[in-house]
């Protein structure tokens, strides 16, 4: 369904974020991706949902397509419109609005029946954002605000749905029930890319996941194998592999010495 | 004084119908309209041209039409392609397009005043022992009219939620699949219709019709954006009457405050703005930007 093919991205014409990275999601399916810090998954999420330009960046090769459909020649409503829609990182939720307001932003594109049959439904799913329906967004607590972000985006009745780091800020009782949340809408048949650092909780929604290194992708397989592999346990899951301080598992492309990416 | 209280209320009113298009376009393009006065002159010079064709009432719907059509037109063709520009540029850049709508508009009027055939004229009537020109009054009324109508828009109607959105987060805006550019198209267009409308009640009596010196007046509306904060609605209204009642009251004690110079009235406005900025810059409802965490 999404099939991001050797994409490479720029930022500021010099700076490469991405390097050929490829990648699919198949409809119904869901995906991790996983990375560090500067790792380039929000760069990813930018390019599917093309606001690259807001930040100064630039899809310089390869190609993203959504059932076939060119989505680098669309405009980022425009993407909305074919269903992709996004809960970009760090919830940015509207403080200033309610939290009805805010879902009512997010389903402002489908007709009147139909954005009140997605806000019941998103109701149903939260029930907690019906009780605070009134409240300002900014008076939620972070837990609740993510649950609007991903109840915002579900106004938009998406059928592939991608969250940009969803666990972050929270604490690990609250991201087990965004997990929950998240798997939920997976088996009700809305595809999902989920960008993560923290791979516990991602390989635990997903079926199939991606590392991203420095722009590319140096390893990819299903979750469950993934797991086992001694570079997760080692770098994203706390577990240590090894005794006595033998050094860390290798990974393509690693190099330890000065920062010396960017300018 | 009680005259003084009306003069302050109806130029205030209409000040907040200037300074609110001011607000709203900002907050929904993030554009400083300097252009914005022009829209109020072109607006009044539509109506006073048109109004022995199409009877007053015609009259004041192409003015309104005009300036709605003047907005639109500088959104579409001067602000729409560059907005990308920083926020200076496009600033500036309706600086000059003020000056070049303002000469052209004023070379137009020339030395005449133009009326606007306003039915009530320069009628008067007597409230608490004092005239009231029937113009101020009628101007109180469709001021709050307009304004209230304006807030059931902005609190309650999809552009008024989808505008709120995106003047606190233009790109999740876009990431919900908001089209921006058309939430600025609309937010010009009421801009438009609230300075067609202020247009008016600033050529009416006491002022004996549309004159070059409307430019000036005009003028006062932007400190009472600032006032009350750039990006403020309510701040909008709180401005304007800050600026009216500071004008009237200016005005009706200009004997007293003759030390100071005459004309003291006029650039009173500017001084309030100042004396606020000093002490609250962001204006009295304006939000500080901070950076987002």
């Amino acid at each position: 369904m999404l099939k991001v093919s050797d994409l490479s991205v720029t930022y500021g014409n010099t700076l490469p974020a991405l390097r050929g990275v490829s990648l699919e999601v198949p409809a119904g399916g869901s995906v991790a991706l996983l990375g560090s810090n500067g790792a380039g998954k929000t760069t990813l999420l930018r390019a599917v949902s093309n606001t690259l330009r807001r930040h100064r960046g630039k899809a310089v090769s390869g190609s993203i397509t959504f059932d076939g459909e060119e989505l680098l020649r669309l405009d980022t409503a425009a993407i909305v419109g074919r269903n992709v829609v996004q809960v970009p990182e760090g919830r940015r939720i509207f403080g200033r609005l309610t939290v009805e307001e805010n879902l009512r932003v997010g389903g402002m594109r489908s007709g009147g029946r139909e954005a009140a049959r997605a806000r019941d439904h998103v109701y149903e799913l939260f029930p907690r954002l019906k009780e605070r329906r009134t409240q300002r967004g900014q008076l939620l607590s972070g837990g609740e605000q993510q649950m609007l972000a991903i109840g915002r985006a579900l106004m938009a009745g998406p059928r592939l749905l991608m969250l940009d780091e969803p666990s972050l800020g929270l604490a690990p009782k609250i991201v087990s029930q965004v997990a929950e949340v998240v798997r939920a809408i997976n088996a009700a048949g809305t595809a999902i890319l989920i960008i993560e650092q923290n791979a516990n909780m991602a390989l635990g929604v997903a079926d199939y996941a991606y590392v991203l290194e420095r722009g590319q992708v140096s390893l990819d397989g299903d979750s469950a194998r993934l797991k086992q592999t001694d570079e997760i346990k080692h770098l994203y899951l706390g577990h240590s592999s090894d005794e006595g301080g033998a050094p860390a598992p290798s990974l393509v492309g690693k190099s330890l010495g000065p920062w010396k990416e960017g300018r | 004084m009680s005259e003084t209280l009306i003069t302050g209320l109806s130029l205030g009113a209409v000040y907040a119908l200037v300074a609110l298009g001011f607000v709203v376009v900002f907050k929904a393009s993030e554009v400083l309209n300097f252009a914005h006065g022009s829209f109020v002159i072109a607006g009044a010079y539509v109506t006073a041209r048109t109004h022995e064709l199409l009877g007053f009432y015609g009259a004041v719907l192409a003015g309104i039409a005009a300036a709605a059509v003047l907005a639109l037109v500088v959104e579409r063709l001067l602000v729409r392609p560059i907005r990308d520009a920083p926020v200076i540029s496009l600033a500036i850049m309706t600086i000059g397009v003020e000056v070049i709508l303002n000469t052209e508009l004023i070379r137009r009027i020339g030395v005449d005043i133009m009326p606007l055939g306003q039915p009530w004229g320069a009628d008067a009537v007597s409230i608490l022992g004092s005239n009231v020109p029937v113009n101020r009054i009628v101007a109180v009324i469709v001021a709050v009219i307009v304004i209230g109508a304006f807030l059931l828009v902005f609190r309650f109607s999809p552009w008024g939620v989808a505008m709120r959105a995106a003047a606190e987060d233009r790109e999740t805006a876009e990431l919900l699949g908001l089209n921006l550019g058309r939430i600025s198209m609309v937010a010009w267009l009421i801009a438009g219709i609230l300075a067609g409308v202020a247009a008016i009640f600033l050529t009416g009596a006491p002022t004996p019709g549309l004159a070059p010196t409307l430019a000036a007046v005009v003028l006062r509306a932007f400190p009472a954006a600032l006032i009350g904060g750039l990006d403020s609605v309510p701040g909008a209204l709180v401005g304007g009457l800050i600026v009216g009642m500071t004008e009237a009251y200016a005005v009706a004690f200009q004997s007293e405050l003759e030390f100071l110079g005459r004309g003291i009235g006029e650039v009173m406005p500017f001084l309030v703005m100042i004396i606020v900025l000093v002490i609250r810059p962001q204006g009295l409802f304006g939000r500080k930007e901070t950076a987002r965490v």
